[in-house]
């Protein structure tokens, strides 16, 4: 041992391991010392502990039943199942040897009785692999007194897929624990230990008739438990196996199931129950159907044409074996006495599956070993057999000459009616899980290589030749199946289509909601097509085009034959959008951007045309691009407490490209020769300085008829807003602007302009009123001289004048001001009323 | 699409009017309860993973697993063969895995497996039915240039169908 002390619970090294095998693996294992439990768990730390007995999948108690010597008082009593594991396990096995080497006790044959029930204590024998040296040794303790199958290892927890509670002793299965979802597949090892632990009862049995411990010999069960110890605790009850088919299994569940509909007590435990099934692997039965020696196969089996309906053969077979006939019987007992563990799934259940009438008949599985079976060749056949039937079976399922059967053990009318005592519903649970396990291996064995795998001598069944598509030469059809989750591979276990449910129930869910979403409607019975016509289609006489006309005026109540003008086109237009939309139809061909076409005089116009009037878009672009920005700024600065600097600098930066536009007048006349142009010239005018604003708005009048037109009524409110905020020096400005003939005729002419005007007096007199009376006379004058009474006696005069926009009630005030004609006063009263009975908005 | 018709499985309309408001007040309350129920759409979330026929705007006749759909009717179609159908006989082109736009799609139905099983089409190999579907297109071709030929000689005319179509529906 290592100098320094090392805590009970360390794992010893190797070496010294190796040091311990002839304590631990010896045969006489005098020197084992064994510590009372709960002394030697009193240092351990939780997790290890946790680890030698909970971590591992099988049940902590249980092995309290091991007899009268067994401590009661040692280790947690309560039934706890674990998942089973075989690595956990055999590390287990490992680390109980470790803790067991490192005690020392005084007392060996207490500590050794300690360290038994320890170990029942901590594990369940059923799932303890022990060593087959020390399983000789205390092979008493493995005997399971309750299980009548006898030792445990040999129980049905070696083959069942769920361990057998130790507490649940009347029956070979137990319950599964709910926190078990999932089912554990019976491991291999647990057949290679089943075959240690044979070697290992058969060398206790020798060690006990011989007295010398010896590894080897045939594994005969039989043997074995012909030759119980004698150190055997008399209480314990060495019942010899019984094994059972699954047919066996199933029918005694069934009759156990009508005596419990009879009795209507179910508390006494099944006899099928006690009944250990035989399990076998697939591949282990292909095995030894390849290392068979020519078998003897049944008569009636030899004597049947490869091309039997698969009901008759399965129906003859088992009238071969029903036990009803006294060969029968005999055969039952050969099967029953079967050393090599059978399992008869999916064949026999699935032709019970068939219906009543495939005559299915199990036999039954009542009392003890009525014989040995000679050989194992006939029960190979036997195996062979079923697994043709069933492959023969799967291909007419596949070819949709037989429905598919369902996937449980049991005819639906065989089962017993009423409440299924929990242990035959784990046995079924446990006969699903195997069959569909099988029935998956089976489905995907190739037909062919099934046929390879049988013994020459066995009638092969027919090979149904399948209908191939013709494969163009260079078709990629299918190709390999994706990588598949749990959840896919559910999916797959369930149909044959691997690569269902590729689209998931999120995917779908979405599609769902964005047709909900397209169908919301405040008003689907008015605004929806095809609710409309359905409703027109429900009324007698299906409808006219009368009421087919009417409902789908109110589906498009603009669209009616009075509106339709095909020759209008509005293109849709969005707040800040830089550019239209371009809708391509034949009603309404292409347009980029609307240009004005206006008359110039002749001169040297920019070189490059084409290029110059796009360079000029591509400026109003980016002039836009500075407007927006000028506005987010002064809308930042408005808002904001503290506004940014780089709003601020950004602004005038932007300011000084605008002006650089503003001031050009060649520049804002080509400006304005583009729609945009002109709403962005006004737009940006608020934004600039008061003394550039008057003067670039004094210019636009000045050039009125060049790009004043009825369109460009949008522009009003923002001159409105600079008319409204100006001075009555800025008003002189835009006023001078006006005296020009052709200007004053256009301004007249137009609505804008008319607005304009208007709402230049409207202010002028606002102003006029608001200013002292010192200063009104010089204003007054300065008024008169830019002859506004020309103009508004023209204005008053003109009959062909348009309307404006709005009107100003102190128009007439201002017009009385300047002691105009009487009668140019009524006139101009009259086209303020008759502008009023039109509808036209009046602004305070 | 022909695959969701009008209506879905939950509303059902015997045409007259007091049955119909009668499967609408039924369909309503459905649809109050259930609001993912969609009452009167077409939905094609019900035909995956089902083989489908799907018929073209060429023309062509597309049968494939549905196994994926969007918003546009989009469809994925796994395990495609484009199938020609030339008189009595028919001839699958395998085309594996299959996008359709939308917009393409005529029509699409599920396949009744035990209906094609029992049709008396029979199935013959792609050279075959495609030497089949030249011969067919030839004859045609040469039909509708003698019917353009009769009609010309009695003063009419008629432009005949050169057979090939980029969009036949």
């Amino acid at each position: 041992m290592e100098e320094e002390e090392q805590p009970e619970w360390a794992v010893v090294p190797e070496d010294e391991y190796d040091a311990l095998n002839d304590e631990t693996f010896g045969g006489t294992g005098a020197e084992y010392t064994w510590e009372d439990p709960s002394s030697l768990f009193e240092n351990v730390p939780k997790g290890l502990s946790d680890l030698n007995g909970a971590s591992n999948g099988y049940p902590k108690s249980g092995v309290q039943t091991m007899g009268p010597t067994a401590p009661t008082d040692t280790g947690p009593k309560e039934t706890e199942y674990y998942d089973y594991d075989n690595d956990n396990a055999l590390e287990e096995s490992i680390s109980r040897l470790v803790l067991d080497d490192l005690e020392d006790t005084e007392d060996e044959e207490e500590a050794r009785k300690l360290k038994l029930s320890r170990l029942g204590a901590t594990s369940n024998f059923n799932t303890y692999f022990m060593p087959p040296q020390v399983a000789s040794k205390h092979l008493h303790w493995l005997i399971d007194k309750e299980l009548p199958g006898g030792s445990s290892l040999l129980g049905s927890s070696v083959w069942s897929m769920h361990p057998t509670a130790p507490d649940d002793t009347s029956s070979v299965h137990h319950t599964p624990p709910a926190t078990v979802t999932k089912p554990v597949p019976p491991p291999v090892a647990n057949i290679a230990i089943k075959q240690h632990s044979v070697r290992a009862n058969h060398v206790v049995a020798n060690n006990d008739s011989s007295g010398a411990g010896s590894v080897g010999g045939d594994s005969g069960i039989s043997k074995f438990f012909g030759n119980v110890p004698s150190s055997t605790p008399k209480n314990l009850k060495a019942k010899k196996p019984v094994f059972k088919t699954v047919e066996e299994i199933e029918k005694e569940l069934l009759e156990d199931g009508n005596k419990a509909d009879l009795s209507s007590t179910i508390d006494e435990p099944s006899p099928i129950i006690n009944a250990k099934p035989k399990v076998l692997m697939a591949e282990d039965l292909e095995r030894e159907l390849i290392q068979e020696s020519p078998m003897q196969t049944p008569k009636s089996l030899e004597d049947n044409p490869s091309g039997r309906n698969p009901l008759q053969a399965l129906g003859q077979f088992n009238q071969v074996f029903n036990t009803d006939s006294p060969t029968g019987q005999q055969s039952q007992a050969q099967i029953t006495q079967n050393q090599q563990p059978t399992y008869h799934g999916i064949p026999t259940s699935n032709a019970a599956n068939f219906g009543p009438s495939a005559n299915v008949n199990f036999n039954s599985m009542q009392g003890g070993p009525q014989g040995v079976m000679n050989s194992t060749a006939a029960n190979a056949a036997i195996n062979n057999f079923l697994l043709m039937e069933q492959q023969k079976q799967l291909l007419l399922v596949r070819q949709g000459l037989l429905p598919t059967p369902p996937h449980h053990g049991m005819h639906p009318n065989m089962l017993p009616s009423g409440p299924i005592p929990p242990q035959l519903a784990q046995s079924f649970h446990h006969h699903q899980q195997q069959q569909q396990q099988h029935l998956r291996m089976l489905q995907h064995m190739n037909p062919h290589a099934m046929r390879h795998r049988m013994p020459m001598m066995m009638p092969l069944p027919p090979v149904i030749p399948q209908i191939r598509p013709h494969v163009h030469p260079h078709a990629h059809g299918f190709g390999p199946a994706p990588p598949m989750s749990s959840g896919y591979r559910k999916q797959m276990m369930k149909t044959d289509d691997p690569y269902r449910g590729l689209m998931t129930e999120k995917d779908k869910q979405r599609l769902r909601n964005i047709q909900i979403i397209q169908l919301q409607n405040d008003h689907p019975f008015t605004t929806d097509y095809y609710s409309l016509m359905y409703k027109v289609k429900l009324t007698p006489g299906g409808g006219d085009d009368v009421q087919k006309h009417q409902l789908l005026s109110k589906l498009y109540p603009k669209r009616d034959a009075e509106n339709v003008q095909r020759s209008h086109y509005e293109p849709a237009r969005f707040e800040n959008s830089l550019g239209k939309l371009q809708a391509v139809s034949a009603l309404a061909p292409k347009r980029v951007i609307d240009t004005f076409i206006r008359v110039t005089e002749c001169r040297n116009t920019s070189r490059g045309g084409m290029k110059a009037y796009r360079y000029l878009l591509l400026e109003i672009e980016k002039l836009y691009e500075c407007l927006l920005t000028m506005e987010e700024a002064d809308i930042r600065v408005a808002i904001l407490c503290n506004a940014d600097e780089r709003d601020c600098h950004r602004r005038s930066q932007n300011t000084e490209k605008i002006t650089k536009i503003l001031t050009n007048y060649e520049k804002l006349l080509s400006v304005l020769s583009v729609t945009k142009g002109k709403m962005l010239i006004c737009r940006v005018l608020p934004l600039t300085d008061a003394a550039l604003r008057y003067k670039v708005i004094g210019n636009l009048l000045d050039i009125f008829p060049l790009w004043g037109s009825d369109d460009m009524d949008k522009a009003f409110p923002y001159l409105r807003h600079c008319i409204l905020h100006a001075e009555i020096r800025d008003l002189l400005t835009l006023i001078g602007a006006v005296t020009d003939n052709n200007v004053f005729e256009s301004i007249v002419m137009t609505k804008l302009g008319v607005s304009l005007l208007t709402c230049v007096y409207h202010q002028a007199e606002i102003l006029l009123s608001r200013c002292e009376p010192m200063l009104m006379e010089d204003l007054e004058s300065l008024w008169t001289r830019k002859s506004v009474f020309g103009i508004l006696a023209v204005l008053v005069k003109n009959d062909e004048m348009a309307e404006p926009i709005e009107i100003y009630p102190n128009m007439l005030d201002h017009i009385r001001r300047f002691a105009l004609h009487s009668t140019d006063y009524q006139v101009l009263e009259n086209i303020l009323q008759r502008w009023a009975s039109k509808g036209i908005p009046t602004r305070q | 699409m022909a695959s969701g018709g009008f209506g879905s499985k939950n509303a059902r309309n015997t045409g007259t009017p007091n049955s119909s408001s009668q499967s609408s007040n039924h369909s309503n309350a459905q649809h109050e309860l259930d609001p993912t129920i969609l009452i009167g759409c077409a939905n094609l979330l019900d035909e995956i993973d089902k083989r489908m026929l799907v018929v073209l705007r060429d023309g062509r006749t597309l049968i494939g697993i549905l196994r994926s759909v969007d918003q546009f009717a989009n469809l994925i179609l796994h395990q495609a063969v484009e199938r020609i159908h030339v008189g009595n006989c028919y001839g699958d082109i395998p085309r594996g895995v299959f996008l359709v736009r939308g917009d393409n799609v005529v029509l699409l139905g599920e396949i009744d497996k035990e209906k094609e099983e029992s049709s008396n089409l029979k199935c013959v190999a792609v050279d075959t039915i495609l030497a089949a579907q030249r011969e067919e297109q030839e004859e045609k071709t040469i039909k509708e240039l003698k019917r353009s030929e009769a009609l010309k000689q009695r003063g009419m005319s008629y432009l005949h169908d050169s057979g090939i179509n980029d969009e036949m529906y």
